[in-house]
Order: C-alpha cells, then sequence, then structure tokens
C-alpha cells in the first residue's frame, strides 16, 4: 500500500514517515501545499495524511481541489486545530478521518489502515481469501492460522490483492500501488515477488491472467 | 480622498438645494412675469385700439383716420403711434415714412386682435396690436396701435432687480439659519466626540447617556461595546492565569519524576488537554456576545456526518432528531463545539447508540446527546457540572468535552445538565438561548 505524508514540520515528518514505512506502507512525502497538491492529483494512492497548516497552500484548500478533480483517495487529517468548526470544515471539505496533535502513532497506523479498507469497500477487518487472513489492523497474514513471513514489499502487493480480490490487476497498477516515487522499478520485480509470496502460502490464491495481470481469488475447492 | 465632517456635508447640501432650488425659481419667477408683462402690454394696445376705432372719421383726402386720439400719439417724444390701413390708403399718426412703411399682419376676420414685434420710427422696438375694424359708411378698415417695447422692458428690469435682492436676501438668512441648525442639531455629537476622547485619555470608564433619544443609542451602544471589550479582557487575564497555573502545576510535577516514561506521557497528555482547554474558553470568551443567529439544525446534521466517519468502525448508529430544532442566538462554532464535544464524548463512550435531539422548550433551545454507554456515578456527575471545577481537577470523569461545554454553555446564560439515559448511558441536556419565531 502506498499513501502521501503531507506535512511541514522536519521532526513531526521524519518520526511519521518512519513509523509508517514500519507499518508496511510506501511512503511519500509532500513538504508544502505545493507539493501535496501536485502528487495528490498525479499519484494513484491508498491513503493521504494531511496537516492543514501547510504553508503555500492550506490543506483544507489542498482537499477541496483533489476532490474537486475527483480523486477519491481516503484522506486522514492530521492537526493541532481540535475545535469542532475546524473537523466540521474539514469533513466538508471531504476528509475521512480527522486526527488531533498531539496524537499516538499506533491509532494513526490504525486509523489509516481501517480508511484504506473501508475505501476498497470491505467492511470486516479480516479479510479473507481460502484458508489465507489478513488481519488489516494488526497488518498480519496468517495462512490456515500459521502466520506467513512476508517482507515488506511481499506485503504490500498481497494486501493491495486482498484489499481488491477477484479483479485482474495489472502490473503497472501494483508498481504504482507498492512503490514510492524514489523506488527504482524493475520490469520483473512484481513478478518474482508474486513468485515468493506463493511459495510462503500453502495455496495458489494468486492466478495469473495471461497478458492482462494477477487475481487474487479461493482455490478451487 | 478628504473626508468632511457632518457640518460640512451639512452645509455643502444645503448650498447645493439652495443655488439650484433658488437659481431655478427665480428664473421661473422672471419667464412668467416678463410673459405677464408682454400679455399687459398687448391688452393695454388692444383696448385702446378698440377704444379709438368708433373715432374713426373720412379725412378730406378721402382716406380715413383718427382726429381725436388719445394726446399722447401726438406727443414725438413718446412711443405711441396708430396706423389706418383703409382702401383708400394708409393714414399714420406722425408723418414718418417707417410708420409709413411697416409691414403688419393681416388682422382675423373675427376681430381677434393680432399682435406683432416692429421697428418704429428711430429704431425703436414696437409692440402692434391689429384690428379690423368697420370704419366710415361701412369701409372695410385695419386699424393698428404701436407702442414702445421699452416700456416692457424698463418694468421687466425692475421686477428683476427686486427679485435678485429678494433671492440673495432670503438666501443668506436661510444659510444662517441652516449654520446655527447645524451647530445645534450636531451639539451631542460633538459633546459625545468629548466624552469618547475622555474615555480614550482615561478620564472616564463610559460616557454619559443624557443625550437626546437618537443620540443616546449610540451612547449606549458605544457603553456596551466598551463593557464588552472590559469583559474580554478580564477574561483573557483569568484565562492566562488559569493556564499559567495549571501548566506550572504539571511542570512541577514533571520536575519531581523523570524517570518514567508513563509518568511523563501522562503529563504531556494532561498539559496538551489543559491547553485545548484554555484555547477553547479563550475563545469561546472572544466570541460569546449573545448575538448572530446559527441554524441549529444544520449543526446537528453536520456533527451527525462527521461523527459517522470518525467511528466508522465501532458501527456505532448515530441518530439526528432536528425536526423540532429553533436558531440559536449565538456564534455557530460555538454551538459546534458544544454539540461536537457532547456528541463526541456520547460516542467515545457509547455501545451502539447515540441519539442528538434538538427542539424548542419555553423559548429556549434545547439539545440532548444520550448514549447507551456505561454512564456516570452520580458523584462523577455532580463533580463534572460543578461551577469552578477546573479540567485537571475533573480529570477521570467525562473527560475534557465536558468541562469545556459547561463553561461555553454558562457564557451564554445557558446551562449543562446531566442525567442518567432512558438508553442506559449518560443524558448531556443542554440549554441555551434561542430565536424563536
Amino acid at each position: 500500500m502506498r499513501m502521501l505524508l503531507c506535512e511541514d514540520q522536519p521532526d513531526l515528518r521524519r518520526t511519521l514517515t518512519r513509523t509508517l514505512e514500519a507499518s508496511g506502507f510506501a511512503v511519500d512525502v509532500a513538504e508544502d501545499g505545493v507539493e501535496a497538491l501536485k502528487y495528490g492529483l498525479n499519484a494513484p494512492y491508498d491513503a493521504i495524511v494531511l496537516d492543514l497548516g501547510l504553508p503555500q497552500i492550506d490543506g483544507i484548500s489542498v482537499l477541496q481541489r483533489w476532490r474537486e478533480e475527483g480523486r477519491k483517495t481516503p484522506v486522514l487529517i492530521l492537526t493541532a486545530r481540535s475545535r469542532w468548526s475546524d473537523k466540521l470544515a474539514g469533513f466538508n471539505a471531504g476528509a475521512d478521518d480527522y486526527v488531533v496533535k498531539p496524537f499516538e502513532m499506533e491509532e494513526v497506523v490504525l486509523r489509516l489502515r481501517a480508511l484504506i479498507r473501508r475505501s476498497a469497500g470491505q467492511p470486516s477487518s479480516v479479510l479473507s481469501c481460502g484458508p489465507v487472513r489478513l488481519h488489516t489492523s494488526e497488518a498480519r497474514v496468517l495462512d490456515n492460522g500459521v502466520p506467513v513471513d512476508l517482507t515488506p514489499q511481499e506485503f504490500r502487493i498481497f494486501a493491495y490483492l486482498m484489499h481488491h480480490p477477484n479483479r485482474v490487476i495489472d502490473r503497472p497498477t501494483l508498481a504504482a500501488h507498492i512503490y514510492d516515487r524514489h523506488s527504482e522499478r524493475e520490469s520483473n520485480v512484481i513478478d518474482v515477488l508474486l513468485s515468493r509470496i506463493r511459495r510462503k502460502l500453502s495455496v495458489n490464491v494468486i492466478q495469473t491472467v495471461r497478458g492482462q495481470g494477477y487475481r487474487l481469488s479461493p482455490p478451487a475447492a | 480622498m478628504r473626508r468632511w465632517n457632518l457640518e460640512q456635508r451639512l452645509g455643502a447640501v444645503a448650498l447645493l438645494w439652495l443655488a439650484a432650488g433658488w437659481g431655478l425659481g427665480g428664473t421661473v419667477l422672471a419667464l412668467v412675469f416678463e410673459r405677464a408683462a408682454v400679455e399687459r402690454f398687448d391688452a393695454k394696445a388692444e383696448i385702446l385700439a378698440r377704444g379709438l376705432a368708433p373715432t374713426l372719421m373720412p379725412l378730406d383726402d378721402g382716406r380715413i383716420g383718427l382726429t381725436a386720439a388719445d394726446p399722447a400719439f401726438d406727443d414725438h417724444s413718446g412711443g405711441w403711434f396708430w396706423i389706418v390701413d383703409a382702401p383708400a390708403g394708409r393714414v399714420v399718426s406722425r408723418a414718418d415714412d417707417t410708420l409709413q412703411g411697416l409691414a403688419l399682419p393681416s388682422p382675423t376676420a373675427d376681430g381677434t386682435a393680432v399682435v406683432s414685434d416692429a421697428i418704429g420710427p428711430d429704431g425703436v422696438d414696437l409692440r402692434a396690436s391689429t384690428i379690423a375694424v368697420d370704419g366710415p359708411g361701412g369701409v372695410p378698415t385695419v386699424l393698428t396701435i404701436a407702442l414702445d417695447r421699452r416700456e416692457i422692458d424698463r418694468e421687466i428690469a425692475a421686477f428683476t432687480r427686486l427679485l435678485v435682492v429678494a433671492v440673495v436676501g432670503s438666501g443668506a438668512v436661510l444659510i444662517v439659519l441652516l449654520v446655527v441648525m447645524a451647530r445645534v442639531g450636531l451639539a451631542p455629537l460633538r459633546r459625545l466626540r468629548a466624552d469618547l476622547a475622555e474615555v480614550e485619555n482615561g478620564a472616564r470608564e463610559s460616557v454619559p447617556i443624557d443625550y437626546p433619544p437618537d443620540v443616546r443609542l449610540v451612547a449606549e451602544a458605544v457603553n456596551t461595546v466598551l463593557e464588552r471589550d472590559r469583559a474580554r479582557m478580564d477574561w483573557s487575564r483569568k484565562t492566562s492565569g488559569n493556564l499559567a497555573h495549571a501548566l506550572k502545576t504539571e511542570l512541577a510535577l514533571l520536575r519531581q519524576d523523570t524517570t518514567s516514561a508513563a509518568t511523563v506521557r501522562a503529563t504531556a497528555d494532561r498539559i496538551a488537554g489543559i491547553v485545548d482547554h484554555h484555547l477553547a474558553r479563550a475563545a469561546a470568551g472572544a466570541s460569546a456576545t449573545g448575538h448572530g443567529r446559527t441554524d441549529t439544525a444544520g449543526v446537528v446534521t453536520s456533527i451527525a456526518n462527521g461523527l459517522a466517519r470518525l467511528f466508522a468502525d465501532r458501527g456505532l448508529s448515530i441518530e439526528a432528531d432536528v425536526a423540532g430544532a429553533v436558531p440559536f442566538r449565538g456564534e455557530r462554532q460555538d454551538l459546534e463545539e458544544m454539540i461536537g464535544n457532547l456528541a463526541e464524548n456520547a460516542c467515545g463512550h457509547a455501545t451502539s447508540l447515540v441519539q442528538l435531539h434538538a427542539a424548542a422548550a419555553d423559548g429556549r433551545l434545547v439539545v440532548t446527546v444520550d448514549d447507551d454507554g456505561p454512564g456516570l456515578t452520580a458523584d462523577a456527575m455532580a463533580r463534572a457540572t460543578q461551577r469552578g471545577v477546573r479540567l485537571d481537577e475533573r480529570a477521570g470523569s467525562a473527560g475534557l468535552g465536558l468541562a469545556i461545554v459547561g463553561d461555553l454553555a454558562e457564557l451564554y446564560g445557558g446551562t449543562l445538565a446531566l442525567k442518567r439515559s432512558v438508553l442506559g448511558g449518560l443524558a448531556c441536556r443542554l440549554e441555551l438561548p434561542a430565536l424563536t419565531p
């Protein structure tokens, strides 16, 4: 899963980036409103963390522009503005969640995972595909109840497929959701990662659709 | 751009009106007088003509003329002339080529006088009145009486002189009256300005209100603003004092025990809460004026929608009943703060259901927030609504939200009451000033 972090305060930005990456997200960073607007319009993020007090263009204006341009990416506002008038302004601009500073990093991560899950139309926090389960709030994959050890990149690609089951996803789309904007994208890495995931699971839930991409669906009985 | 004071504005407008009114009035009067003078002059010529017509008689040479006319016609220095045109030829009152050759309009068949302008002997402007009459023996004859126009011009000039004197004189009197009126009328405002200057330099705290009724309203409004400013300053002093006290208490605790990360974290949380609380109070103190009109139904609905997103993963049912809601008499953001905090608190404790209800009761707005959570003990409820209890002393009860809401409601002359909800949890009843139809 790939996300955009829009935060102008350097220390908080570094800490948040570290925490989000450690939680399995590929993270792009915007330091001001102009960057935030540009990145949010040009990349397919799974979620966005947005500070309201951004330099150059404030967060509410950035969010309004994204929504006007048809971007439906779930947005979590992270701000020191705790008054309800600010919260309502955020929701009215199109925010999906609102967290007030100071905050617990774990809470932000949990809320982001829930946002991503809900935006993919998944009501339950546990996503299933045959014997394989993804516990979204803990970012854990279990196969027949046994934890599966996935690398961050493997987890991101598998989590994306679990959030969008029974759909054919092409390679460029998968790549766009597992790499941040600075990563090198080698053409065969997706295939390699998927092969590794298949080897780690007891059943093959990821089918290759020749010439189109990949589809996650339960194994035939 | 130069800004004129009230007296200058009044003076300029009065001068403008005077100049326009007097100029237009004088011109109309002069024109009416001139017309009347000319008509009177024409009538005089016609009367003369009709009076002399019966005295027309044949002359020795066969022409028709006048022999017994007014002596004024014989005065060679005067400007009265008669001209008789008959088939036998023209006869004039004075032997003069100009009169002999004077072109006159043809008279009308019905005997009405025809007036015309002409140039007479010595270049004198004449005003002539021509009528058709039956001469001696029934001979068709035309009699013209021509009078020197300078008589009218002298009359008009005399009237114009009189008019100018009257206009200028009355204008001057009016200007003086206007100046006096402006000075007397605006005197209370000058006094108010002086009183405000005394307030500004600290000589008095408020302006006196012994003014005429309309200026008294302004003075009272000024006093209200001054009083509000003083209240805000007191509020700010008190708020900053409370904030400093609360923060220093926490910092003192921190200095005594810095070894425990849990203590540091708990203290940081409390400090954040204190800052939130005092910021909310400060913002409320700045805006709680009792003015404004806020759509209660809109606020409750927006908050219910916002909470549905904030607590999306809890599967809570958040119901809003605003059918009987009336507008709140106050600032929108304060109503949002009060209802938002109560509702957020309720969502935080609810098991599955939160109900928001807004309606009018006895001319007041009543908003209730119910939840099906564990609720508060009677003791906790009593402490949470106790006046003057600070946030840090109330920690562990209903938290920050209730403290802010209670303070805000009080600022608006409202109340916050807590009781056990029929849903099983806490019921918060907020009573506030309303704008009822």
